[in-house]
């Protein structure tokens, strides 16, 4: 669905007021739901994304904002979609001062090259989300993606401590600071944090990090469903010094596993395999090490279609074995709620729509992060909206009211 | 000066609340024109609601006859958060005070504003478990209070602060409408509107329910007293101790001015000698707590500990606390009036910004006593006065002011967990851009809050609040008055 968008002159328009921007005419790569740009931005600085969004906003553009593309498919078809602005060129290390246990980061570098930096210094950010070489900061955060590392550090929103954003009207504005606690303003991170990008662009973050531990452990146990869930319950009151936690069924195994990742000093690790491994026995079943490859493969999945789960985690169980049954794969987090589900080849809409109920009814939701553009109109992807979307509304009223940042593709048709 | 509440509206809130839950005398407006600052404004008057939908009908009525409302908990706020600046409708939410359900299996409570946070943890100890954002205040504070500042506490060093712990809630916006935001379960789709209400300083809505996480009780816990011969050396540890990637659960300090407040009164074995004090609490596994308090010992010691002591018993540990957590309290001893500072700087920066505290009270001739949460960098001097000495008030302000400069230019903030408030609206320039705020303006846009709730709290004085120190009750009463 073209626009009336003269495409022609506002390329001309941000090449003559930003001299040194890199525009370029949109391909199919860039295309979401089938839908492709006119035009790839690729802004080198903070200021020139902010004053790209100005531009487009007066041109009446809509724009999506992208960092490693591994998240593309999250949300709804756009309803308009004239430019693909990249923020892969914005990759700069701004502050990492080690002994503050802190960073500042743009929005464009990959997770990894992050972790990278850190661990240099024996950090990293306890943020463990998949595809870390592709994915960016800025889209990590406006995805709102997470990993088993959250059971002990949460997620996004309780690593970030400050943010650049730049906004719909050509200002780019922070909220927070590099400081691990704060409470001057309102916590504007929290808007953004799996927004995607619907009230801004992210430019920047600031996080807490935290040190590498010393020692580590990787160990999964087989079994089935109920005998792993009630294992996984007992592992968390064992109160271990757990980095993740998952349970998991695969298309390629017979069992279900549940994986236990454990870090501290090294006691402190040897003391949890040895708990782990009695509580293994006492379950009548056999805890054995993995590498950490291989708890990277276990703990995350793809597919072609991908859906994050969310339930109380009493009732993760029965969400995980009607997955299994609606022939899914599932990598599920108890203690947390939280679960992946992905099917190789695609399950129809009633089945998704009768998971998506079962979630409703225990105060959850799914959400369809990856189906192919069929199956998400007719499923929807973020299901029905909830009393707070009123507020939801407003807030996007205010802060994009040209609805220039990817428009008709969050809850609700935001 | 404001206007006299007109009467209609007092028998508006009468009908809703009944006499006994409406306030409105001056003798009963006193008790509600202040909080745990320095700061006085008094209401026009007071109401007790038992019920979110009391609550409505009070913002209704509020907005009716076109007056502020100021939401209110146990009112031991440090910023002037509940202090109404401009008369109003003052809501206190304390007879709110159930736990309405606790959640064992899934972790988590859901509670009423009014609950005292004390009392949550105590609620839920029978299961194994607590909630973790401690205020020092505790014994008083209330959860509501806690999500309007994003209230913190020593042990949220490794635990977060009230945001990591709010997983949904209800509130009451500027129309009455009540609104459930967030939810049961994690990630829901959305915006994170808990994320942006807690801390939002009562601006926006006002919070009437609380779904919260609890944490499990650790395995073990070991409580260390390092002591020093300066503060120097006392920030250099902080500093250290992160560097080296130890977080404890808790690192707090105390210097010999709040000792020599604390010991006399409270008897809890701090040493009246030492130029500083460390307490620092590490908790996990027990291997875990023996290898950590093994590297934390070390890093005191190279930093020039004297001397240093565990808690073996709870009870000593108990009493360490209460030495920390009564600290404030305790300054009483020493000067009728303090004001305690709240700013926050990198921990790497600690110790040349304490330095320049110390140089401060010398300048303007007062004592600071330093009691705070040094293991995230967040500071609280507390600045020692007489407030019926002429002009000694303005100067501690000054006092402050200089202070707050100090760590803004360190890098750091001008409140780690109390608030912006009354206090520190003009500071906020110093941090934020107008742009920067004009974003956060479309906050209070989008929830129609306007300047209906709280007003003159947390952003740069808007016309109408000039002058915060509205005539107090005390003196409409008159000189005569026999209070």
């Amino acid at each position: 669905m073209t626009t009336t968008l003269d495409a022609a002159a506002l390329s001309r328009a941000l090449q003559d007021r930003i001299p040194s921007l890199d525009v370029r005419d949109g391909t199919p790569e860039h295309a979401i739901d089938g839908l492709q740009p006119a035009l790839i931005v690729s802004p080198s600085s903070q200021t020139d994304v902010a004053a790209v969004l100005g531009i487009a906003s007066e041109a009446g553009a809509a724009v999506a904002p992208r960092g490693g593309g591994t998240q593309t498919a999250l949300g709804g078809a756009p309803e308009r979609y004239d430019i693909a602005l990249d923020l892969t060129g914005l990759d700069a290390l701004v502050e990492n001062e080690p002994a503050d246990l802190t960073v500042t980061v743009e929005a464009g570098m990959r997770l990894s090259e992050l972790q990278r930096r850190l661990g240099a210094h024996g950090q990293w950010l306890p943020l463990d989300p998949s595809l870390p070489d592709e994915a960016t900061i800025g889209g990590i955060l406006a995805a709102n993606a997470s990993g088993p590392a959250r059971i002990r550090y949460g997620s996004a929103r309780d690593l970030v401590i400050g943010m650049t954003v730049a906004l719909a009207n050509g200002d780019l504005v922070k909220s927070g600071g590099r400081v691990v606690k704060n409470v001057a303003g309102y916590d504007m991170a929290k808007l953004h944090i799996g927004a995607l990008g619907t009230l801004g662009v992210i430019t920047q973050a600031s996080f807490k990090v935290a040190p590498l531990p010393v020692d580590e452990s990787f160990v999964a146990i087989d079994g089935e469903l109920e005998k792993l869930t009630t294992l996984a319950a007992d592992v968390i009151e064992a109160r271990l010094p757990l980095l993740g936690l998952v349970l998991t069924k695969q298309a390629s195994a017979a069992d279900w596993t549940l994986a236990v990742r454990t870090g501290g000093g090294e006691a402190a690790v040897e003391r949890s395999q040895h708990e782990i491994g009695r509580l293994a026995v006492a379950a009548g079943l056999t805890d054995a090490p993995i590498t950490a490859s291989v708890w990277r493969l276990a703990t995350h999945l793809s597919g072609e279609v991908v859906a994050r789960v969310t339930a109380s985690t009493t009732q993760l169980r029965e969400l995980a074995d009607e997955i299994k049954t609606a022939n899914g794969e599932i990598c599920a987090l108890p203690g947390i709620g939280v679960a992946t589900a992905a099917w190789a080849s695609t399950p129809d809409a009633k089945t998704l729509a009768a998971l998506r109920t079962h979630c409703n009814a225990v105060g959850g939701a799914l959400i369809l992060e990856r189906a192919p553009v069929e199956l998400k109109r007719e499923a929807g992807v973020w299901g029905a909206t909830r009393g707070d979307f009123a507020l939801m509304q407003r807030l996007k009223h205010e802060f994009d009211p040209n609805r220039v940042l990817n428009p008709g593709r969050f809850i609700g048709g935001i | 000066m404001t206007n006299p509440i007109p009467p209609a509206a007092i028998d508006a809130l009468t009908a809703v609340f009944g006499k006994k839950r409406v306030l409105h005398t001056p003798e009963d407006l006193l008790v509600f024109e202040y909080d745990g600052t320095i700061e006085r404004g008094s209401p026009q008057v007071v109401v007790f609601p038992d019920t979110a939908a009391e609550v409505s009908a009070a913002v209704k009525i509020a907005r009716r006859f076109d007056l502020p409302i100021v939401p209110r908990g146990a009112g031991t706020g440090l910023s002037g958060g509940a202090v109404a600046a401009v008369g109003g409708v003052l809501i206190a939410m304390t007879r709110m005070h159930e736990i309405l359900e606790v959640d064992v299996a899934n972790r988590t409570a859901m509670v009423e504003p009014g609950v005292v946070n004390l009392h949550l943890s105590q609620a839920v100890a029978k299961h194994g478990l607590y909630y973790a954002p401690d205020p020092s205040s505790q014994r008083a504070c209330t959860i509501g209070g806690n999500v309007a500042e994003n209230a913190g506490g020593p042990h949220c060093l490794a635990y977060g602060v009230t945001t990591n712990h709010v997983i949904g809630l209800e509130v009451v916006l500027a129309d009455g409408e009540i609104v459930w935001v967030g939810g049961g379960a994690r990630d829901l789709p959305g915006y994170d509107l808990p994320g942006i209400i807690v801390g939002s300083e009562g601006t926006l809505c006002i919070v009437t329910k609380a779904l919260v996480r609890l944490m499990r009780t650790p395995e073990s816990t070991r409580t260390l007293l390092a002591i020093f011969d300066s503060i120097d050396q006392a920030t250099a540890t902080v500093s250290n101790v992160i560097g080296e990637g130890l977080v404890p659960a808790a690192m707090e300090m105390l210097d010999r001015e709040t000792i020599k407040a604390v010991e006399p009164a409270l008897h809890v074995g701090y040493p009246l000698d030492a130029g500083a004090v460390l307490l620092i609490e590490i908790e996990g596994l027990a291997e875990a707590t023996e290898e950590d308090a093994a590297r934390v010992r070390a890093v005191c010691i190279a930093a020039g500990a004297r001397e240093i002591r565990e808690a073996t018993h709870p009870v000593d540990r108990e009493k360490l606390w209460a030495g920390r957590k009564g600290a404030i309290s305790a300054l009483g001893q020493l000067a009728p009036n303090y004001y305690i500072l709240d700013g926050v700087v990198p921990r790497t920066r600690l110790p040349e910004v304490m330095q320049g505290v110390v140089r401060v009270g010398e300048e303007y001739g007062f004592p600071i006593a330093n009691v705070f949460h040094a293991g995230d960098g967040n500071l609280h001097p507390c600045i020692l006065f007489d407030e019926r000495r002429p002009g000694e008030t303005e100067r501690v302000l000054d006092a402050g002011e200089a202070i707050m400069r100090l760590c803004v230019d360190a890098g750091g903030s001008v409140t780690g967990e109390h608030g912006i408030g009354l206090e520190k609206r003009d500071f906020m320039p110093w941090i934020f851009t107008d742009a920067d705020m004009a974003a956060m303006s479309k906050l209070k846009a989008a929830f129609g809050a306007g300047e209906h709730f709280n007003p003159c709290k947390a952003f740069p004085t808007s016309k109408g609040c000039g002058e915060v120190h509205t005539k107090a009750a005390m003196a409409a009463l008159g000189p005569d008055a026999y209070v």
